[in-house]
């Protein structure tokens, strides 16, 4: 008899304390911060600083390289209680922490010791990472849909075998403008990303780009650590975002930036894939809805029409329980999903469920949030719209829900006669 | 220096309104699970200036409290804090309501710790609301008492402090030598958070648990009843397109019902 | 009344010579009591010989020092206290609820191993001779009753009331009781500086509108444009805020309402940018209306306010304003 839905006191410990950080440092300013019309001048820095000094950047770096040596259920504990108070905040969270995860796996032991003790010890604690991948043609994410279909037709795939293929496939290696070129003893880097979150404010970019001649089984195609301040590579265009706007989306542009042979990510292909970080997208829809549930049931006890609170009219009942119910599934799900990837059980689609699942529910229920609102819910002087907002990205975000379900969570489901 | 801080453990005093409720036939507050336990708020003033005067001075800061097993997630917190030791005495049997019974409980465990300099309480605990243990401590101590205390600093004799003290329409400048009782107020520092490593290794740490308990006194008020009251009103929210709307059907209404 | 002070008595201690609203209510409060054991009510007065006590005003005897008591040393009263109670066993000694009171009570309970009970909005004998007193506790959300049988002695601190207080029976000061209570001891603190905002602020619990700032007001200019030159004068109103307020420094300490500040009970309360946290509203649960406005409908405020305005303060304040000038031109 070992299962058990608590929390052990260390998570609960943990979790409390992002919620009162939450809670007193980012909720009184999230709103305020949202409302500046420049996209530049958002990004609040001193809220950054203040979390990264308590650690929130540091969940996932293990502890002889100077970090806290917890696992993904600790992460997604602390990125939906920053989400709950701003879904950009855990956005930026969110991005760093799938960094780490890339970097932990797949990075050779000097890659490791280097970028996790200057994360750990940064003394301006501003160290976020960026993943330079996304391209005006180019999905950022591992989205082998060409590799799939094909693999569709001749019959099921084993999980393990799906998850040891890393290739971007042929078709986007194609289309990816970025370009290395080997030059001695380093490669020379060219192209433009666009939307890289935390661009222009993080430290360090793993930026994908295409080596030399075309290739059909990924060796083609590269993964480079580059510090942000590198000689060669330059912040365009800042992102004006729907959403989502405490945290910076904007251009990477990389012109014949030199980066050593050494600092290439070459384990990328090779190295099992255990993690991929749509376990902390997941908790940063799930805070957003959490909250919109949240402030949907405190303005339903308070608002009076037809003579009663609100929340005693049975279409808001309905409402109310509707919300409940898949806030909660929606957390149990990347808590499971969150817990198979620290077993070390290997790839699973938890995570991709838990991803997709949770961001259809953030725009649900943040929709049915402000259905209780009223009219009031479509004003900025109420928090609902900002939460809808933000809520939105969620099936766009990291792979759109689609792709994910085409690209990953059909592969392994198929691979199994059932799910459980 | 060793500063000894008395704490307890509160129904988190933000939950919302309806969390709490009166059982009037036990005569006991009740809560919802929204009110989690936290450490009082003034305690956790009272750590931070403990965590302040070691950094500036050097102390040991041993954390304190009268309860059950319950109370340990409080302890931790004031652990992760600053604090370097925290001790748990189990309270006194039957002690009900009998704030003097935990005031005589805590001299007895303070007594077997190292001797204490200065004792550092939060001027109340959001609950009963009585803010009557940190005086009754200094009576039992026989030290003396300072409260509110909105700022102490040690002086360089490491011998006596000099303190402020909030009077009913300002503060006073006060010297005290040590040991002394004070008892602070929010107005003395913003604690800080704790980091996540520090609430890791309170987590870890070992929370020494002593029998000091000092029976209750038999002649304590008694308590007959308990009910409810309720504050909550029916609010009537004014409509109105944009805030200036709504202000302006807000002094009608004050108007009209003779607010003004 | 002259002579040694018969027992059973029911004490007073006068510790607030400048508010005499609570001497008065503290009195009445002790003759109510003192009627129903059929004793009397002396009073302790922290003036030396010869000094005048007008506050003493409807007690049957007053107490004094041999020389003046330092009113603002709780130590020195404490010990006055300690004495009343060792020489004239008085059934009930009753403090005001102000700084010293807090302070006193327990320290003397603690002193005397003696029940006390503080904060009491009222106090009762029955004819059994049990003193029962009624408290407001969980931020104000219960009341308790708390007994105290006879013959023991009852340390009792009562709560200020805003609203008038009975009007005290006897026209003249009392005589003095005969019993001189030796100085007090050299207190063990030693204040170097005191410091006092300057007078004329309206009086917070006199006041029958007050307006109150949270952690949303911003800053202490703001809370100086919008609210205490702003909505409060044009109200004539007194002004306050929260605790939160006070710590980001919008709001001076002093003005501070709530458990841990001032009592409050105004006819009515307005709460600007403050988020109704219940240790706040326990400050403020006797005002008969409470106003809220407040950009975050969820703030809890809207759970206790009687009328509510969901808005930013900057915006709704100045049309409040203008608006109720045009209403009421003749104010």
């Amino acid at each position: 008899m070992t299962i058990d839905f608590s929390l052990s006191p260390e998570q609960e410990a943990i979790r409390s304390l992002a919620h009162e950080f939450a809670d007193k440092e980012i909720k009184p300013r999230a709103a305020e911060l949202d409302r500046i019309s420049d996209p530049a001048a958002i990004f609040p820095w001193d809220i950054y600083e203040k979390g990264n000094r308590l650690g929130f950047n540091k969940t996932l770096i293990p502890t002889k390289y100077g970090g806290l040596g917890l696992g993904e259920v600790e992460t997604c504990l602390v990125v939906e209680e920053l989400s709950w108070a701003d879904g950009g905040i855990g956005s930026t969270y969110f991005v760093h922490a799938m960094q780490l995860l890339t970097l932990g796996e797949s990075g050779t032991e000097e890659q490791k010791a280097k970028w996790f003790t200057a994360c750990a010890n940064d003394p301006e604690e501003r160290f976020f990472m960026s993943l330079p991948w996304t391209e005006h043609g180019v999905a950022g994410n591992l989205s082998p849909r060409d590799f799939a279909a094909g693999r569709m037709d001749n019959g099921p795939i084993l999980p393990h075998e799906w998850a040891m293929h890393r290739t971007v496939p042929p078709a986007e290696q194609r289309e990816m403008t970025t370009v290395a070129i080997e030059d001695g003893d380093d490669w020379l880097i060219s192209g433009t990303k666009r939307f890289i979150t935390s661009a222009g404010r993080s430290k360090l970019l793993l930026t994908s780009a295409r080596k030399g001649a075309e290739s059909t089984d990924g060796a083609g195609f590269g993964l480079f650590l580059i510090p942000a301040d590198a000689p060669g590579v330059s912040y365009g265009h800042i992102e004006d975002k729907m959403g989502q706007r405490l945290m910076q989306n904007a251009e990477v542009i990389f012109d014949n930036c030199r980066v050593p042979k050494s600092d290439e990510f070459t384990n990328y292909r090779t190295a099992p894939r255990v993690r991929g970080g749509d376990v902390e997208v997941a908790a940063v829809f799930n805070g957003i809805a959490r909250r919109a549930y949240e402030e949907a049931l405190a303005y339903s006890r308070i608002r009076y029409k037809g003579g009663a609170r609100i929340v005693f009219h049975q279409a808001m009942q309905m409402a109310l329980c509707d919300m409940a119910i898949k806030v909660l599934t929606s957390r149990m799900l990347m808590l499971r999903a969150a817990w198979e990837n620290d077993q070390e059980r290997g790839f699973n689609a938890y995570n991709n469920m838990a991803k997709i699942y949770s961001s259809d529910v953030a725009v649900d229920v943040t929709s049915k949030a402000m259905q209780v609102f009223g009219g009031y819910g479509y004003m900025r002087d109420f928090p609902m719209e900002k939460l809808y907002r933000d809520a939105r990205l969620g099936p766009i975000y990291h792979a759109t829900n689609e792709m994910m379900m085409v690209g990953q969570l059909i592969p392994w489901l198929a691979a199994m006669d059932t799910i459980y | 220096m060793h500063i000894v801080v008395c704490v307890c453990q509160v129904p988190d005093p933000q939950a919302p309104a309806g969390s709490f409720y009166v059982d009037e036939a036990a005569m006991e507050p009740r809560w919802s699970p929204a009110a989690q336990p936290l450490l009082s708020t003034f305690d956790l003033h009272a750590v931070e200036a403990a965590a302040c005067l070691k950094e500036a001075h050097g102390a040991t800061v041993t954390a304190l409290t009268v309860a059950g097993p319950e109370a340990e997630p409080g302890l931790r917190r004031a652990l992760a804090a600053g604090c370097d030791q925290a001790v748990r005495v189990a309270p006194p049997a039957g002690a009900g309501h009998d704030r003097l019974a935990i005031a005589h409980s805590l001299a007895a465990a303070i007594r077997t710790l190292p001797p204490a300099d200065l004792v550092l309480c939060g001027r109340i605990a959001a609950g009963w609301d009585m803010g009557h243990v940190p005086a009754m401590l200094a009576e039992v101590l026989g030290f003396p008492y300072a409260s509110p205390v909105t700022a102490i600093e040690a002086r360089d004799d490491g011998a006596s402090v000099e303190l402020r003290r909030l009077t009913v329409d300002g503060y006073e400048v006060v010297h005290a030598d040590l040991p002394l009782v004070a008892a602070v107020s929010n107005e003395i520092n913003e604690p800080r958070y704790p980091t996540m490593r520090s609430v890791l290794d309170a987590q870890r740490a070992t929370i020494t648990v002593a029998d000091g308990a000092v029976a209750a006194d038999a002649t304590a008020a008694r308590l007959t009843a308990l009910r409810p009251r309720d504050l909550s009103a029916e609010c009537e929210l004014i409509d109105g397109e944009t805030a200036e709307d709504r202000g302006m059907a807000l002094a009608a209404v004050m108007h009209e019902r003779g607010f003004v | 009344m002259t002579g040694a002070i018969p027992p059973c008595q029911v004490a007073v201690v006068l510790a607030s010579p400048a508010d005499p609203v609570a001497s008065a209510q503290l009195l009445a409060t002790a003759r109510r009591l003192a009627t129903v054991a059929g004793t009397g009510v002396f009073a302790l007065v922290t003036g030396g010989e010869g000094a005048p006590h007008p506050d003493a005003t409807g007690a049957d005897a007053i107490v004094r020092f041999a020389t003046a008591c330092d009113v603002t040393d709780p130590e020195s009263l404490l010990h006055a206290a300690h004495e009343v109670v060792l020489r004239a066993r008085p059934r009930v000694l009753l403090f005001a609820h102000d700084a010293a009171g807090r302070e006193v009570a327990p320290r003397l309970a603690a002193r005397l191993g003696a029940p006390v009970i503080t904060d009491c909005v009222d106090a009762h004998i029955d004819a059994a001779g049990t003193l029962t007193a009624i408290r407001p506790c969980f931020s104000a959300k219960a009341l308790s009753d708390w007994s105290v049988p006879a013959p023991h002695l009852a340390i009792v601190t009562l709560r200020r009331d805003a609203s008038p207080g009975e009007a005290a029976s006897a026209a003249s000061p009392p005589p003095d009781g005969g019993l001189v209570l030796p100085s007090a001891p050299a207190p063990r603190l030693r204040v170097i500086e005191r410091h006092a905002p300057p007078p004329g602020e309206l009086q917070l619990e006199a006041a029958e509108i007050v307006v109150a700032a949270g952690r949303g007001v911003g800053s202490r200019q703001d809370f100086q444009t919008a609210i205490a030159n702003g909505l409060a004068k044009d109200l004539g109103a007194a002004f306050g805020g929260s605790r939160g307020a006070v710590d980001l420094g919008i709001v001076p300490q002093e003005l501070q309402i709530g458990l841990t500040g001032r009592v409050v009970s105004p006819r009515v309360y307005i709460a600007v940018g403050l988020s109704g946290a219940p240790q706040h509203m326990a400050g403020c649960s006797g005002a008969r209306t409470i106003i809220a406005v407040n950009t975050d409908p969820r703030a809890p405020i809207f759970g206790y306010a009687h009328l509510g305005v969901v808005g930013d303060y900057r915006a709704v304040l100045p049309s409040l304003a203008s608006e109720l000038r045009r209403l009421a031109p003749a104010r």
